[in-house]
């Protein structure tokens, strides 16, 4: 034991602590963006400025602070940045990673290799493509809610995924997985800026309560052998969520069954499961699907009393959700050709036989694929009220009394 | 049997302890000897002695005998006669020669001389001023016993005594210290206790080569398996009652005179996160309060030593907000993080110590001021960042929640220690350095003991109240602690 104690010493004295980083000489990278100009990447940066985000901030400065720098390769910009700041980039915390639109058009590979492959870069942050703008721009946003826009983005992300069916987050993770993948083709989620974006870079942007210029998640853009090819609208985004169960929780609308009044309901619980079929040598999908609803707002004529009435409503929603996903899926199968949806996945799993063969054409097969729907649809609950307030024109009066 | 003139061994017995101001002799004649009255002498240090039992049972005893047969009392019956029908005293024994009987003198006994008699009596009629029993200073608890021991052996021991009535109860006493002569008593429960620790325990104390001893320490030391552990391998306690349960535990309890503290072997890891408390509160609360003295024990070693591994070496575990919210607080502090926190807890280490001293007067006033002021100056003047003060005052704090004090001490070294190494390597130093103290921890015995059963080696007997304590209805026959 005492033998030891030599060797330690020295070992603590020699080894000149390497790998050790104080925090004041990092440079937190909390989102990064790339974009594509004259041959080159550019590579742009935020980080935070430290004695902003402390309680008591000195002077007017900006809570993060960007950088770029062009480069051949992205990692190739991004050292070259020290010639412009005093800290090295600290990448542990990259969260949120941004794509201008221009770049995933050529090929999103490139741009995120090197995230996959360092091993500095957390693997879990969040990828986007930019539409209508820059990366750079982008990120040069000031946000309303957070100090730093990193954060305002990813949040309102990693929310909107929760409880917006159409918002799908896509996470580096995945995405390595999916790249990997022989048939599945990825996707990635769009991001944009409405109002008026010269305005929206400063700080008069948050000076009143309506923001002048606010960023927005769009869509998701198909991608399909590496290249953006198309973007989905919102009722098509809705598909590729539902298929992957990834949706905990949204909002749909449809209309009443006797009237044109609408009502929406909120999705408690919703399962969905793949069922590849054969049928005379050719591949075949049934999609099932277990929904499980909550009544939120109901501006019906109908007395919900009565169970007949939910299950109309059951009957609209069913219908209402069979001909979102269907039509979705088959916008995706013509116009893109792009399996999204890891059917060719499933095929995989089930007929591992029969998917060698179809594997080289497989885009021809998913152009074609019949795609069927069991879905099941249930209401649970109703909420605090049975039957709407709003007053029945017929009646003269309200329905209910309570 | 020489012929002793009185005289001159009064002379001996004051030339040898050089004509002390507080010795006392007193010569006494015997009327009631036969063929004549014989000079007697007692012998006593002023102040060591009760001067009732001297003036009642000593001195007026002597006076007041009269013998039953106007028959010749011989010499040699004399002594006898003296012990078994005169003195009115308490604990008498005979001393050979006079010479044995200074060290008697010494130790607050009367010694009792009579004219050519080579042989005295010792009587046993201690009585000094000591403090009275009061609660318990290092170790107090809500509920329970408050009694604690004080500077005198035998007071102690009585306490003992009054916890412990079986039959079968050992006090053995040895004087330690050559210079010193400090009586030492050695108690155990024979049938209880393991044979071969007393043995050893005793081997040890015959072989303790002090000139001085003068508390628990002086012989611990040389109950050490190994001379330069950290780790406390005796248990000291001040309260009777945590003693009365090592004894039936099977323990040997170690008392020394002027000394408050008992010294309990052998003392295991688990016995300094355990507290008498734990005994007198029902089991749910003992067991929460005592996975609470873990928690707090790995907070006071190893707090620092993670957050400066964490924030040199490991970045990337941390929460992004808390990250930045680290960052900005750390901006502008000129220090590495692990100067930062080495001189935060030598700031602390300073306080503390001081505060020891402290009249009791200004001793809270200080301690209190001090480190809220000293750690809002240190920040504001930038030299330290706020976190660290969080994570030294938490440090801190926790190693009050260790009960045995020679534990705590334990802990404040051992951080250091995983300090520097987190300082140098990161969660790899950490990793290291709890290897190093798991290995010293299981090479560690207390008198055969291994330190750190009944963990390892696994004993489930033992186990029943080693981390957590069953309650007591559930605990087995052979196992009761």
């Amino acid at each position: 034991m005492r033998i030891l104690v030599v060797p330690i010493l020295l070992a603590l004295v020699l080894s000149g602590c390497w790998d050790r980083d104080e925090l004041n000489n990092l440079a937190i990278v909390l989102a990064a963006g790339i974009d594509y100009a004259d041959g080159m990447y550019e590579v742009s940066v935020q980080t935070i400025d430290p004695s902003q985000t402390s309680k008591a901030p000195k002077g007017n400065r900006s809570a993060a602070i960007l950088y770029s720098e062009k480069g051949p390769t992205l990692v190739e910009a991004a050292r070259k940045m020290t010639i412009k700041r005093s800290r090295l980039n600290y990448t542990g915390h990259i969260r949120l990673y941004l794509i201008s639109e221009s770049v995933a058009r050529r090929g999103i590979t490139e741009a995120l290799e090197v995230g996959f492959r360092l091993p500095g870069i957390r693997p879990d942050f969040y990828i986007a493509v930019t539409r209508g703008y820059t990366a750079k721009e982008m990120l040069s946003l000031i946000t309303p809610f957070e100090q730093i826009p990193a954060i305002d983005y990813l949040k309102s992300l990693v929310v909107s995924e929760a409880v917006w069916a159409p918002t799908s987050a896509v996470r580096a993770l995945d995405m390595e997985r999916i790249l990997l993948s022989d048939s599945r083709q990825p996707v990635l989620t769009g991001i944009t800026v409405i109002g008026n974006f010269a305005k929206g870079k400063t700080n008069i942007n948050v000076k009143q309560p309506k923001s002048l210029a606010e960023y927005q998640f769009t869509g998701l853009g198909v991608i399909k052998n590496d290249m953006l090819v198309g973007w989905m609208n919102e009722s098509d985004s809705k598909t590729y969520a539902y298929v992957h169960n990834l949706v905990k929780s949204t909002i749909a609308t449809a209309e009443c069954p006797n009237s044109s009044e609408l009502f929406a309901i909120e999705l408690t619980r919703v399962h969905t499961s793949l069922k590849p079929l054969v049928r005379g040598g050719e591949p075949s999908m049934t999609i099932a699907m277990q929904v499980n609803v909550n009544l939120a707002e109901v501006n019906c004529d109908l007395d919900l009393t009565k169970s007949e009435s939910i299950t109309k409503l059951e009957d609209v929603m069913r219908e209402k959700t069979r001909s979102v996903m269907s039509s979705g899926i088959r916008h995706v199968q013509q116009q893109y050709g792009a399996d999204i949806y890891g059917f060719g996945e499933a095929f995989y799993r089930k007929y591992p036989k029969l998917w060698r063969t179809w594997r080289k054409d497989w885009e021809s097969r998913f152009r074609e694929l019949p795609v069927e729907f069991d879905i099941r649809y249930r209401i649970e609950r109703m909420g605090k009220n049975k039957n709407s307030v709003k007053p029945d024109p017929n009646k003269g009066g309200r329905t209910e009394w309570r | 049997m020489k012929l002793r003139s009185l005289e001159r061994t009064l002379a001996m017995i004051r030339e040898t302890l050089g004509n002390s101001e507080d010795l006392v002799v007193r010569t006494v004649r015997l009327e009631w000897t036969k063929p004549s009255s014989l000079r007697a002498a007692i012998v006593y240090l002023d102040g060591m002695v009760d001067t009732n039992t001297v003036q009642e049972a000593i001195i007026g005893a002597l006076h007041r005998y009269e013998p039953a047969s106007s028959g010749y009392e011989s010499k040699p019956d004399l002594m006898k006669t003296l012990q078994e029908a005169v003195l009115d005293a308490g604990g008498v024994q005979t001393v050979n020669r006079p010479e044995d009987g200074i060290p008697m003198v010494l130790s607050g006994h009367v010694l009792l001389l009579a004219e050519g008699m080579e042989s005295g009596i010792a009587i046993a009629s201690m009585g000094w001023k000591e403090r009275a029993v009061t609660d318990s200073t290092t170790q107090p608890v809500v509920k329970g016993p408050q009694e604690a021991f004080t500077e005198t052996l035998r007071t102690n021991t009585s306490l003992i005594r009054k916890r412990v009535k079986d039959p079968g109860m050992r006090i053995v006493g040895r004087k330690l210290g050559t210079v010193t002569q400090i009586d030492v008593n050695l108690l155990y429960i024979e049938g209880i206790a393991s044979p071969s620790i007393v043995q050893e325990v005793l081997q040890r104390l015959d072989n303790v080569p002090l000139r001085g001893v003068y508390e628990g320490e002086y012989i611990e030391e040389f109950f050490r398996a190994n001379k330069w552990t950290l780790f406390p391998t005796t248990y000291s306690t001040d309260r009777p009652d945590s003693v009365a349960a090592a004894l039936v535990e099977g323990r040997v309890v170690l008392c020394v005179d002027g000394s408050p503290f008992a010294l309990i072997v052998p003392a295991l890891f688990l016995d300094f996160i355990q507290s008498a408390e734990d005994y007198y509160q029902p089991p749910l609360y003992s067991n929460l309060v005592r996975l609470l003295r873990f928690l707090a024990l790995f907070i006071a070693t190893l707090a620092p030593a993670f957050y400066i591994a964490i924030t040199t070496f490991h970045q990337d575990l941390f929460p992004t907000q808390l990250l930045l919210s680290l960052a900005s607080q750390r901006e502008g502090v000129p220090f590495p993080a692990f100067v930062e926190a080495l001189f935060m807890e030598v700031t602390f280490e300073i306080l503390r110590e001081a505060g020891i001293r402290m009249p009791r007067t200004i001793g809270q006033a200080v301690s209190i001021v001090g480190t809220i002021v000293i750690g809002d100056a240190a920040v504001q003047a930038g030299i330290v960042s706020p976190i660290m003060v969080i994570v030294v005052s938490i440090t801190a704090i926790s190693s009050f929640v260790i009960p045995s004090y020679s534990m705590a001490i334990s802990a404040r070294i051992l951080r250091f220690f995983y300090m520097s190494l987190a300082a140098a390597f990161g969660f790899v130093g950490i990793f290291i350095s709890l290897m190093l103290t798991a290995i010293g921890l299981s090479r560690l015995d207390s008198f055969g003991v291994s330190y750190m059963s009944p963990e390892a080696p696994y004993d489930s007997l033992r186990n029943q109240d080693a981390l957590f304590r069953l309650p007591f209805w559930l605990v087995r026959k052979k196992g009761q602690t």
